[in-house]
């Protein structure tokens, strides 16, 4: 449906989009997971359109989209990551507004803002004026401006950003429902869990460039990854990061402030050895986490950075 | 298009503080110059006159007397032959200043239409100025007389000033006044310079006698004709008077209607701010679809307004607005002329990415446009190159135009103010296309 060829876009010396490519096929939900400046944005402001890439190409059921915006313009639902609304009208006026935008109107578009409303949970709220809403509802119309037109493909750039966790949770489930009518979706998102929940396919970005996709199982059969271990500790030095490093079954570790992430290699591992590492450094544990591999720990073994950081 | 336009229209209506400031703020200030200038201006549908006092400080008998006196001194010590000087000096009397002034120019026929005026002493000329049962007090000084047969019939020149007090709240009538007296003065300097210039070039040849002899007939060749009264400006006759409220009802609907042109500019920064515009480049809107969406958003704004506040005007301040069609033909241009600026504005806006523009815009340029269009106070009694830029202003040729038609004059006298406005609408929209087409949707979003 949608496929991404050898795309580039740089900002005066920064390169934002570094020889990408990826395909989108019909019905499946594609996440793209990242850090904040990995290009994840870039890319799908390519995609919709606001941008133009430096080079590659964008096909979109075989249609160049940069020749040819429209093909894909008419049939795309774009949430951009901004809440992009009229905070001085109510929230029936802006999906009124979104669906005339494409062409939606009399009973239709009634019986469309009637719909989505109550997919979106908002129906309650609907002649009361954006700027009145909570954070949560204000992305979940958001999201419900880009839906009237029932699209087949909708991009969400990082939808849930500052939100509180109900709101999220009914975000989530919106998205899986809007799938689960037909539309395809691409989503961006620095949530690891978030991605993990939806997507069928997942590209992992950092740094511009795609440096792993296929399905979860795929990203982390791939790293052969095993458990990995999360330490909280009080008092992290320099010498112990590089005495734990020592360790035979070590492979990756990473650290913040308070924390330690080890990626480890083998079985019949002896944790005692990294306790008593942290304790003779004079460090104070106060949490130890034996985690399964996840996307993270696929991040982490790729780019030897975790992912909020 | 049209539903961005009625998004934007809503956009507009939503703000109550936007709306109170180009609604609310005319009508308070229309009401408020009104009152306090009512009295620079005529009574609307009423014959106005002009009503001046004269101060005559001199004393013509004395200084005739004085002037004899002189004539006589003058002989003896230049060795003229008095008989003969004398028999010129006979004719002088047809040339008399005091005559001259009060009989055949202010008793002219054409100034005699609008104005009456009567002799008073200085002290009684203050009081009823005070009063305003006057306008403007005409002083003629002491050695009025005396001083003009000087310049008249003699070689010497004395300094006559002839002084002009005018009541600081009838500002129009006093401009009148004072353009009269310096018509006046015109005229006489034109004769004196006549004499002069005869009195200098025969003296080589002739002798004084002679020279006296001739004098009477070069004054009669320079004298003062009706013609010479240029009254054409003030040829108010016929034609209805404007009060001041029906003045300042359209110098504030021509000024307030020019910060609507700000939002447009205002709204596409909101509409980046806010990625809503983003979203409508994405959903496959072109940039021009949204600017047109902005252009009609102004122009009925100012349609809104101009209705507001000449409906405000006819039942509250009982304005006759009479030729309907020439006036809502005037409000549709003003408003596309509004629109086309707004939309200049907004492309600047877009292309600087900055609400500097817009501001700047309503805080500064609408103020010298206001001043320069004759929004505060009328151009006539402005100086003269503020009067000759203001005609050319948007909002100058929207004020004139709505003036004219009040005073009812036909569509064939205000077509140089709507060339103006039309040639202002087609300068704002070349600029706007040469601004946006040089860009490309993705080039304005990056900005």
């Amino acid at each position: 449906m949608l496929e991404i060829m050898n795309l580039k876009k740089h900002f005066n010396k920064t390169k934002a989009v570094d020889n990408i490519s990826f395909k989108v096929e019909k019905g499946e939900i594609l996440g793209l997971l990242g850090p904040n400046g990995a290009g994840k944005s870039t890319t799908i402001s390519i995609i919709s359109t606001l941008l133009k890439a430096d080079e590659g190409k964008i096909l979109y059921k075989g249609v160049d989209i940069e020749k040819n915006p429209k093909q894909i313009q008419s049939e795309l639902g774009f949430v951009p990551q901004e809440i992009a609304l009229y905070p001085s009208l109510s929230g029936y006026d802006n999906l009124k507004f979104w669906g005339r935008i494409y062409g939606l109107k009399g009973d239709k578009l009634k019986e469309k803002i009637k719909e989505v409303s109550q997919i979106i949970g908002i129906d309650k709220r609907l002649k009361d004026r954006v700027e009145e809403y909570s954070g949560g509802m204000k992305r979940r119309l958001n999201i419900g401006s880009a839906l009237l037109h029932n699209p087949e493909i909708i991009i969400l750039d990082e939808p849930t950003v500052g939100i509180d966790p109900q709101s999220r949770k009914h975000i989530l489930d919106s998205v899986k429902e809007i799938n689960k009518k037909g539309s395809t979706v691409i989503y961006t998102s620095h949530y690891m869990e978030e991605v993990e929940y939806l997507c069928d396919k997942i590209c992992i970005m950092d740094e511009g460039k795609i440096i792993a996709q296929g399905t979860k199982e795929d990203l982390i059969q791939s790293i052969s990854a095993e458990e990995k271990i999360i330490l909280q500790i009080e008092n992290i030095s320099r010498k112990m990061i590089e005495e734990i490093k020592k360790i035979p079954y070590v492979d990756k570790i990473a650290y913040g402030e308070n924390e330690i992430t080890i990626q480890k290699k083998g079985n019949n591992v002896d944790y005692s050895e990294i306790l008593e590492l942290i304790s003779k450094n004079q460090g104070h544990l106060t949490s130890m986490d034996i985690r399964k591999p996840d996307l993270e720990f696929v991040f982490l073994a790729l780019t030897g950075r975790a992912l909020r950081d | 298009m049209i539903n961005i336009f009625l998004k934007d229209l809503k956009l507009f209506l939503s703000d109550k503080k936007t709306l109170a400031s180009i609604i609310l703020m005319p009508i308070i200030l229309t009401t408020i110059l009104s009152f306090a200038l009512s009295g620079s201006f005529g009574e609307a549908g009423s014959d106005w006159t002009l009503n001046i006092g004269v101060v005559k400080e001199y004393d013509k008998n004395i200084e005739e007397s004085k002037f004899t006196e002189f004539m006589v001194d003058f002989a003896d010590r230049y060795n003229v032959d008095i008989e003969k000087f004398q028999a010129g000096e006979n004719q002088f009397e047809e040339f008399n200043p005091e005559k001259i002034f009060f009989e055949d120019y202010l008793g002219n026929e054409e100034i005699k239409n609008f104005l009456n005026y009567e002799i008073l002493s200085r002290e009684d000329g203050i009081r009823k100025l005070d009063n305003k049962e006057i306008s403007s007090l005409i002083i003629l000084p002491k050695n009025y007389i005396y001083d003009m047969y000087i310049n008249t019939f003699s070689n010497f020149r004395n300094k006559v000033e002839i002084e002009v007090m005018s009541h600081p709240d009838m500002n129009y009538s006093g401009s009148i006044t004072r353009e009269l007296t310096k018509n006046f003065n015109e005229i006489m300097s034109s004769i004196i310079i006549s004499k002069n210039v005869y009195f200098e070039s025969a003296s080589p040849y002739l002798d004084l006698e002679s020279i006296g002899e001739n004098i009477p007939e070069i004054l009669n060749s320079n004298e003062y004709k009706n013609g010479e009264i240029n009254i054409e400006e003030r040829a108010i006759d016929s034609k209805n008077y404007i009060s001041s409220f029906a003045y300042y009802t359209v110098a504030m609907l021509a000024m307030f209607v020019l910060f609507v042109s700000s939002y447009g500019g205002k709204f596409i920064l909101d509409e980046k701010r806010n990625n809503t515009f983003q979203r409508q480049i994405v959903s496959g809107k072109i940039l021009q679809e949204i600017l047109l969406g902005k252009f009609l958003m102004m122009a009925t704004m100012v349609l809104i307004q101009s209705s507001v506040m000449i409906g405000f005007s006819k039942f509250v301040f009982k304005i006759n607005w009479i030729n309907l069609p020439q006036i809502i033909g005037i409000t549709i241009l003003s408003s596309l002329m509004v629109a086309s600026l707004g939309l200049m504005i907004t492309a600047i806006t877009l292309k600087t990415n900055n609400y500097k523009i817009s501001d700047a815009f309503s805080s500064g340029v609408v103020q010298v446009l206001a001043l320069f269009g004759g929004s505060y106070i009328p151009l006539e009694i402005m100086p003269k190159f503020i009067g000759a830029v203001g005609r050319y202003t948007p909002n100058g040729a929207v004020l004139k135009a709505y003036i004219k038609t009040l005073e009812g004059y036909g569509f064939s006298d205000i077509t140089e103010h709507v060339l103006v406005l039309i040639v202002n609408i087609l300068v704002f929209l070349i600029i706007s296309t040469l601004i946006i087409r040089r860009k490309s949707n993705a080039e304005f979003i990056k900005s």
